[in-house]
């Protein structure tokens, strides 16, 4: 290797020696600094979209439980065979009873002179029961005061 | 590739970080050759070195032939700093003035060394990068033309031969009246523009 190729020779490895040699060390420190801190835990792009699906996918999972277990009940159709109507009681007798008793004249409040009437009655009904083969028979009595006077 | 960097490689694949960092430190200038052939400056052949030793270790599991880490390593250097390089060409930055020359207190002295820079750089840039890369590991790392051939995948011989050549068309770039180099100024690195 001749002399000018010398000089090249020299000044290539300065300058390649002045642009690197300052940096040297600098990587390892980096390295170091990397493993010795925990860093925020790298997550791939795709990791995070099939997280997303996943959580979609329970989302949508799970409302469809819950739509089963909390639909509106359905309407239950109960067949039920309706029974055949007794046949109705049948009116045997109805009578009502009645008089009227006059008390004569008495005073409202001590004071006004009224006439007063008393009507009593007795309803009785009776009812034949075709089914049971029995009777029935009902007896209603009361009594209507009448006040009659002049104002 | 020697044993005992095949031992470190298996240890740190197995998570052993402090055989990654002696495999960093046994491969630190290296790393820094290639991606400086790659990105052509040194600060960002730095950066682009410690992304690369970061991703190494992140994928050192996926390295099936621990034998090949310095291959394997200078790759992804080389991967680093060529995808750097474009995103700085697309975002169209002004590099910062590199002080690196700018020890001496002279101000001239610190122009003249800065364009001398400039002009080495420039000559190393016009390379093709396998030459580059075979370059740049001879001067900065002194190694034999068979250990460069076993890192950027050349055979001896084919190293030898790009390197005659590069230095042919440095020689050409840079032309023969180079100025001596004083190598007692100190705090410079010894370049001196007459």
């Amino acid at each position: 290797m001749n002399e000018p190729d010398n000089k090249i020779d020299n000044l290539i490895s300065r300058h390649l020696a002045g642009q690197l040699d300052r940096h040297v060390g600098r990587s390892q420190k980096a390295f170091l600094r990397e493993v010795s801190e925990p860093r925020p835990r790298h997550i791939p792009r795709y990791w995070a979209a099939a997280a997303i699906l996943l959580l979609t996918a329970s989302l949508a999972g799970a409302l469809a439980v819950y739509n089963l277990f909390n639909r509106p009940a359905p309407y239950h159709r109960v067949e039920r065979e309706i029974p055949v109507e007794s046949p109705p009681l049948m009116p045997v007798a109805q009578t009502v009873d009645w008089r009227t008793l006059d008390d004569g004249t008495v005073m409202l409040n001590g004071d006004v002179p009224i006439r007063r009437l008393r009507r009593q009655i007795v309803e009785h009904v009776k009812w034949y029961d075709p089914e049971r083969r029995t009777t029935i028979e009902l007896r209603m009595p009361q009594e209507q005061i009448m006040l009659i006077g002049n104002w | 590739m020697d044993d005992a960097v095949e031992h470190l490689v298996r240890q740190a694949q197995q998570g052993d970080a402090r055989a990654f960092s002696a495999l960093i430190a046994r491969y630190e200038r290296s790393v820094l050759a290639v991606a400086y052939s790659a990105a052509g400056d040194g600060d960002r052949a730095a950066d682009a070195a410690q992304e690369a030793f970061l991703r190494a270790w992140r994928k050192l599991e996926t390295l099936k032939e621990p034998q090949c880490f310095g291959n394997w390593l200078l790759g992804i250097a080389r991967n680093v700093a060529l995808d750097a390089g474009r995103k700085l060409r697309r975002q169209a930055t002004e590099p910062l003035v590199d002080q690196t020359v700018a020890t001496s207190a002279d101000p001239l002295q610190q122009m003249d060394q800065r364009e001398q820079s400039d002009r080495i750089a420039a000559a190393i840039q016009q390379l093709d990068e396998v030459s580059r890369s075979a370059v740049v590991l001879r001067y900065y790392e002194n190694l034999s033309s068979r250990e460069i051939g076993q890192l950027i995948g050349l055979s001896p011989a084919a190293v030898d031969m790009r390197l005659m050549r590069a230095r042919q068309q440095l020689r050409q770039f840079l032309g023969d009246d180079q100025p001596p180099t004083d190598d007692n100024k100190t705090g410079s690195v010894g370049v001196r523009m007459l």
